[in-house]
């Protein structure tokens, strides 16, 4: 299949393993190592869903965050993930609206969401190589965002979901803010680090 | 009558923009693609703490 077709069949789409250098990995590495240090603490303990305007649902999280510096913006300024983004979606000019490093300590979370209604696709992977699948739901992709909070109100971790791979350096994208997706408590001894990057098209349409 | 100079429109990338406000702090602190809702909305359930100086 096409890019296009498994983005409208599956909401999903893949990058090459081979299309970011190595030598950027390292650098990002670098780079989030120093963020650590910096990081603000994102703890969330609103319960249940909290559906709004834009079609998203923000619910609650643990976990550190930093938008991350040079590196980070060189890989979210990356060619190749504007082209991947921009063939999926199906949209003229695709530019990273949100990007940045997710720390991970033993036990932090994120229940189920969607996100912000301004993300065309979400690219996500591991910079640490223990992070467990991502729970997500396709299925309810093209529910309204009111069907879904209805629906998952009492399952932080919904049973039946299925799991998204969060590689090691290679990057995924997927829909996000029509599928919801979670994260469940990290289960390992170490800490580890997300990195999601967000595309929107801000090209001025004709009205 | 006014004469419109027609000249070739400076290349702006939209990307530049989205850097400066990175760079300057003003993107969400959230990190990932969940809503950017500040914590402030939610006063009563957030655990804000602020990174020790390093």
């Amino acid at each position: 299949m096409t890019l296009r077709q498994t983005w409208l069949a599956e909401g999903r789409a893949e990058v090459p393993a081979d299309a970011i250098e190595p030598g950027l990995w390292e650098e990002i590495a670098e780079e989030a190592a120093h963020c650590a240090t910096v990081a603000v603490v994102r703890h969330n303990r609103r319960p249940g869903l909290l559906v709004m305007r834009d079609g998203s649902i923000t619910s609650p999280q643990r976990c550190r965050v930093h938008p991350g510096g040079k590196a980070l913006n060189a890989l979210a300024r990356s060619k190749v993930l504007a082209d991947i983004a921009g063939e999926a979606t199906g949209q003229a000019r695709m530019t990273p609206i949100r990007y940045g490093y997710k720390f991970y300590a033993p036990g932090d979370y994120m229940h189920v969401h969607r996100d912000d209604g301004k993300c065309d696709i979400t690219f996500s992977c591991g910079l640490t190589p223990n992070l467990a699948p991502m729970g997500w739901l396709p299925r309810l992709r093209y529910l309204s965002t009111q069907q879904v909070a209805d629906e998952l109100q009492e399952e932080p971790y919904p049973q039946g979901g299925e799991e998204f791979s969060i590689l090691h350096r290679v990057l995924s994208g997927f829909d996000g803010r029509r599928i919801p997706h979670w994260r469940t408590p990290l289960d390992t001894q170490s800490g580890e680090v997300l990195i999601t990057i967000c595309f929107s098209d801000l090209s001025v349409k004709p009205s | 009558m006014t004469t419109v100079e027609h000249t070739t429109p400076a290349s702006v990338d939209p990307a530049d923009f989205v850097t400066s406000l990175h760079e300057e702090g003003q993107l969400p602190q959230n990190a990932g693609g969940d809503p950017s809702v500040p914590d402030s909305a939610f006063p009563q359930h957030h655990v804000y703490e602020q990174p020790a100086a390093v």
